[in-house]
């Protein structure tokens, strides 16, 4: 249990004990108290002021399966408010097992500086120059970094675009193969890496210092009747296996809500040509892998790995949102095109989702033509040469717009939304406008509990009851992405005696009692601090709102606008 | 009357002859609604999702017509 702090400005690393104020927090509690507590909110993301937070969960490293999940926490060069990007792989079990239970990175190397930060098994650390790697791309880098450093390595870094200091640049990390291929891709805070002068952290594996559990027989009985429900439930234990999160094209389509052409329509009419199932089997007939475990600890194997056409590796993990924002919302229906720029931007280190909207709105703005895959690779490819363009476009949506005077722009506080278009499930209005995080959609997924055909309550073309539903979410969910337990693992706690399992757990680790209420707490605290940050760096309640192409351009087919009246989006977060 | 079905995720695993494109043909009588042609093909209710019938949302007891295409999907979670 010890926080580890770099000090880029004189290269000095610091060890100490966690801090009473953060005893038994970890991941996104972790992350967004302490940038809350210790980063100037008014501070430039990109300024020495800021501070770069790596968090495992609380439950990472622990037996509990489907823990490998990182919080990245920064002030964000994106939103201008508080970020925390979320991100699997391997490097958050490896972290937690040398017992470092946040990594704090801190001021700025001298310009023209570039460091690698290497933590051995023993849990030492050490800045080494990295000179040599300036400007390589996320594939290339770790395969140097494996050769200099051996193979039983995590390794987290960025490429190109977060070298440039651009706003819709990511952090990708290893998977369990030791591909970059996972990325905590939103707010910017690759940049915000790229800003201290930090290429890459390495992480040895197979540590053995992984924190205690005060109860270690109780923890054991809880995780196993927690795997229990994960793999018995159709959703983790079929679906997601054969089909990845891919499997979401069809039906959020078929109810149209699958935002097209930069959200000019909710359907798009080639879906089946890049939907899950039309992927799975494309896989299959090129020998590729559709089930694959892609992160420490899993045992749903969602991920996949994505083929050509004689058989050689394109990219992992070809995924729903990745699909909608570089198929759907720039109405490309070729899915090798899709395919080779989720691996771009994974070797570029951008966040496919802004990449993909901030290509849309200059198509929608008449730069390229809709549906002209090539133009976009093209269009990503100029991120990493350097471009004016590539400058423009690597600063996401809102920049796009901006240099177009295009105002059809889908962001909310700078980030653009995601795969599901709020006009068609009001839910998600409420999500994206009011999370601390901007336009999101792992802050508070109310899909199901809309969509009455998939066993939700409410009327999704109808404001009744949407911002209780996104207010419990998100609170619900700033607790998971606390405690570190991947989100399509929640099925394993969708039952009271599920829920059960998880306090058992957290009491089981902490040896302090843990229970329903204190669940809610621990998602209030993170929600206040982050709300209490954005507050401070300027954001007021005009900043919870859709742009106004939600509220006034009906969306075919279905012809609905946003009903959430400002009234209603402020009551989220009267707690 | 016969109808062209287009079954979604897993549901399909239990149809070998399952077309990933046109899906299955099915012969139902005259008259049949939505909710026949999920009996029909033993779905059970609890992994039945949107039913849509040429691209638009209908519910149990909407009456099919020959040549009609329905896709038929599963509950969905998760983010």
């Amino acid at each position: 249990m010890k926080f580890l702090t770099v000090d880029m400005n004189r290269q000095k690393i610091s060890v100490r004990d966690v801090p009473e104020d953060y005893v038994a927090l970890g991941g996104r509690a972790l992350t967004s108290i302490l940038i809350n507590n210790e980063v100037p909110a008014s501070g430039d993301p990109l300024g020495p002021e800021n501070k770069l937070v790596f968090a495992p969960g609380y439950l990472s490293g622990t037996p509990l399966i489907n823990t490998s999940r990182l919080s990245i926490g920064a002030k964000s060069p994106l939103t201008g408010g508080i970020k925390e990007s979320n991100v699997g792989g391997t490097v958050a079990a490896d972290l937690a097992r040398l017992g470092v239970t946040a990594l704090i990175v801190e001021g700025a190397a001298p310009s023209g500086e570039n460091y690698i930060l290497k933590i051995d098994i023993n849990g030492d650390a050490q800045l080494i120059d990295a000179g040599q790697y300036k400007g390589l791309r996320t594939y290339a880098l770790v395969e140097k970094l494996k050769q200099a450093f051996g193979p039983k390595h995590s390794i987290t870094c960025i490429g190109p675009a977060g070298e440039y200091q651009l706003a819709a640049a990511s952090i990708q990390t290893t998977d369990a193969d030791g591909r970059p291929c996972r990325a905590a891709g939103r707010g910017g805070l690759g940049a915000v890496m790229g800003s201290k002068g930090l290429k890459a952290v390495v992480v040895a594996q197979g540590g053995k210092r992984t924190d205690s559990l005060a109860d270690e027989d109780g923890f054991k009985e809880a995780a196993r009747a927690y795997a229990q429900e994960v793999r018995a439930n159709e959703f983790s234990g079929q679906l997601l296996p054969e089909l990845g999160t891919a499997l979401l094209v069809e039906p959020i389509n078929a109810v149209g809500a699958f935002p097209t052409r930069n959200a000019r329509s909710g359907q798009f009419e080639n879906a089946t040509k890049i939907s899950g199932e039309t992927m799975a089997a494309t896989i299959k007939q090129r020998g590729g892998k559709t089930t694959h475990k892609g992160c420490a600890g899993c045992i749903i194997n969602c991920s996949n790995e994505y083929v050509d056409e004689s058989g050689g590796y394109v990219t992992s993990s070809l995924e729903y949102e990745t699909i909608w924002a570089m198929g759907g919302m720039i109405g490309n229906d070729d899915l090798d095109a899709i395919a080779r720029l989720d691996f771009l931007c994974d070797d570029i280190g951008l966040d496919t989702i802004s990449t993909g909207v901030a290509v849309a709105v200059a198509m929608d703005a008449g730069y390229r033509e809709f549906g002209d895959g090539q133009a976009a690779v093209a269009m990503v490819e100029e991120v990493a040469a350097g471009t004016d363009f590539g400058k423009i476009l690597g600063n996401g949506p809102a920049s796009v717009g901006r240099h177009f005077n295009h105002d059809r722009v889908p962001v909310i506080k700078g980030q653009s939304m995601a795969a599901y278009d709020p006009r068609t499930i009001q839910g998600m209005a409420v999500t994206y406008a009011t999370s601390p995080m901007g336009g999101d959609h792992t802050a508070g997924w109310v899909v199901d509990q809309n969509l009455k055909e998939f066993g939700g309550t409410l009327d999704r073309f109808s404001a009744e009851g949407q911002v209780e539903a996104s207010r419990n979410t998100q609170i619900h969910m700033a607790a998971v992405d606390s405690v570190g337990i991947c989100d399509f693992a929640q099925t394993g706690l969708a039952t009271p005696e599920g829920i059960q399992n998880v306090y058992k757990m957290i009491a089981a680790k902490s040896g302090q009692p843990f229970g329903g209420d204190d669940w809610s707490k621990l998602g209030l605290s993170v929600l206040k601090a982050e709300r209490a940050f954005n507050r401070r760096a300027g954001f007021t309640s005009k900043d919870d709102r859709l742009p106004k192409m939600f509220y006034e351009e009906p969306l075919p087919p279905l012809n609905k606008v946003v009903v959430i009246s400002a009234e209603e989006m402020d009551k989220t977060f009267d707690f | 009357m016969k109808i062209q079905v287009i079954l979604f995720g897993t549901l399909r695993n239990g149809f070998p002859d399952h077309d990933p494109v046109h899906g299955l043909e099915v012969e139902l009588a005259d008259g049949s609604s939505v909710a026949d042609l999920v009996d029909h093909l033993e779905i059970p209710r609890t992994r039945l999702g949107v039913v849509s019938v040429g691209g638009v949302l209908v519910k149990a007891d909407t009456r099919l017509k020959d040549r009609d295409r329905v896709r038929v999907f599963q509950p969905i979670a998760g983010g």
